[in-house]
């Protein structure tokens, strides 16, 4: 008898846990249909220091500055920069402000008809460094640190071969391609498809067909998407941080047409960028021009950029100290979840640190 | 089985066998192909209407992006030569 009155309890149990559960996740879900619950991405207070374009430079102030090199963190062109700062706990840009870095973020805005004609030389000769002397104006300091995730890695790069004259110390690099014929079948894409036949009215690339180029990776995606949305629906705090990198995952940005057209001809039909050295704004950027320390962070399951397509950085930054650490994760895995937490983060602020002193030492 | 192992197996079979297709090459050309077509066939349709509309001295939607482009490309000159006039003032 003492044993069916306890099967009984565990029962009971059971049945309240699963109704508890199943209640959450209704009244949670009701409340996200309802659109309640807003998501909006970005919480850290943070101003304008400079503009050019539709191009925005913004410093996040850190209360205590104790890093002597400011940070500019330079994005892709193909989604927005919130992933930096998605939410209050989630925000890479909060973390850099804790271990005393004084932040700025290079957003580029959304393109329009205006920006269609933005080539790879309106970014790395003329946006980047312009950018980058107003980080050293408005900071009062000598050198800076770049941080380039994805294609604005390939940016960070070829501006800071492009120009040695910018007082550039460290540089991170974070799921950065190099070999664009390595990129699966973005790559194959890219060279079948004539950039010209998916411009919009606007002479950009449109959102969706960034979008679906992405989906292409991983054709089943959605399907997990979806899943993680179910799962974490009982919890509110989940769900939250679910919805944030949704949010920031489906904000594509047009990405400028004739920037495409050169990105396709160069470094996918060419792949110059490979081979170490491309000609843009009437000289040969030269990769083995970078002598600064350079952390290379990489996903071993990044669909997007795979290790194959960041590859060959050991060997066109010949001359630069470069630190490769490969994480357990995806593409997005670098800045968002568990391996960003406990590895990708910890890493990029403890060699950004030891590569920039602190104030009182200098 | 709950729903979500069932979901997941089946993705775990049919996800590797549908990026097989789209990882290969004969994808990469279809979907060239579809492109090209629908690009073709679009400006084939455009122009047929676009007579049409002529004839009835109405613009078309190509005669609206074709000026859209041009404003575009004159903000794009008029912007260029304010940040010229910026960046001589600021000394460089």
């Amino acid at each position: 008898m003492p044993f069916l009155f306890g099967h009984t309890r565990r029962l009971r149990d059971r049945v309240g846990c699963d109704l508890g559960e199943a209640a959450r996740r209704a009244s949670n879900g009701l409340r996200m249909l309802a659109g309640h619950d807003e998501i909006t991405l970005g919480h850290t207070p943070r101003h304008a220091v400079w503009r050019r374009d539709r191009v925005t430079l913004w410093h996040y102030p850190s209360g205590s500055r104790q890093r002597g090199v400011p940070v500019l963190i330079v994005m892709s062109l193909v989604t927005t920069p919130a992933i930096f700062d998605l939410r209050p706990g989630m925000s890479f840009v909060e973390v850099l402000q804790q271990a005393g870095f004084d932040v700025y973020l290079l957003d580029w805005g959304v393109p329009d008809v205006v920006d269609a004609g933005n080539t790879v030389e309106s970014y790395i000769d003329e946006y980047i460094p312009r950018a980058a002397r107003a980080v050293l104006q408005h900071a009062g300091t000598d050198g800076l640190s770049l941080l380039g995730y994805c294609l604005g890695g390939t940016l960070c790069l070829l501006t800071a071969a492009g120009h040695p004259d910018l007082p550039v110390t460290s540089m991170v690099l974070v799921s950065t391609p190099i070999d664009f014929t390595q990129m699966g079948p973005v790559s194959d894409l890219l060279l079948r498809v004539d950039i010209d036949q998916v411009l919009d009215e606007t002479g950009n690339v449109a959102p969706s067909v960034v979008a679906n180029a992405i989906k292409v990776v991983k054709p089943t995606g959605d399907i997990t998407t979806w899943l993680n949305l179910w799962d974490s629906l009982p919890h509110h705090a989940v769900l939250t941080a679910h919805r944030a990198l949704m949010t920031w995952a489906s904000g594509h940005i047009p990405f400028p047409g004739a920037a495409a057209k050169q990105l396709a001809d160069l470094l996918v039909r060419r792949n110059l960028l490979a081979a170490g050295a491309v000609p843009l704004g009437g000289r040969m950027v030269d990769l083995s021009a970078i002598t600064c320390p350079v952390l290379n962070l990489h996903g071993d399951k990044d669909n997007l950029v795979p290790p194959a397509a960041n590859a060959p950085l050991r060997r066109v930054l010949a001359n630069a100290d470069l630190t490769d650490v490969p994480v357990r994760t995806g593409h997005v895995g670098l800045f968002f979840g568990r391996q960003a937490t406990k590895v990708a983060i910890p890493t990029m602020v403890s060699w950004m640190s030891r590569h920039s002193p602190a104030e009182e030492d200098e | 089985m709950t729903p979500r192992a069932a979901i997941e197996r089946a993705d775990g079979v049919l996800g590797p066998r549908i990026e097989q297709v789209v990882c290969h090459e004969g994808f990469a050309i279809a979907v060239g192909l579809l492109h090209r077509t629908r690009h073709d066939v679009g400006r084939q349709a455009q122009r047929a209407v676009g007579s049409l509309m002529h004839l009835v001295n109405l613009p078309t939607r190509t005669d609206v992006d074709r000026l859209l482009v041009q404003v575009g490309s004159l903000e794009r000159q008029l912007r260029e030569l304010s940040n010229r006039l910026d960046d001589a003032a600021d000394g460089e």
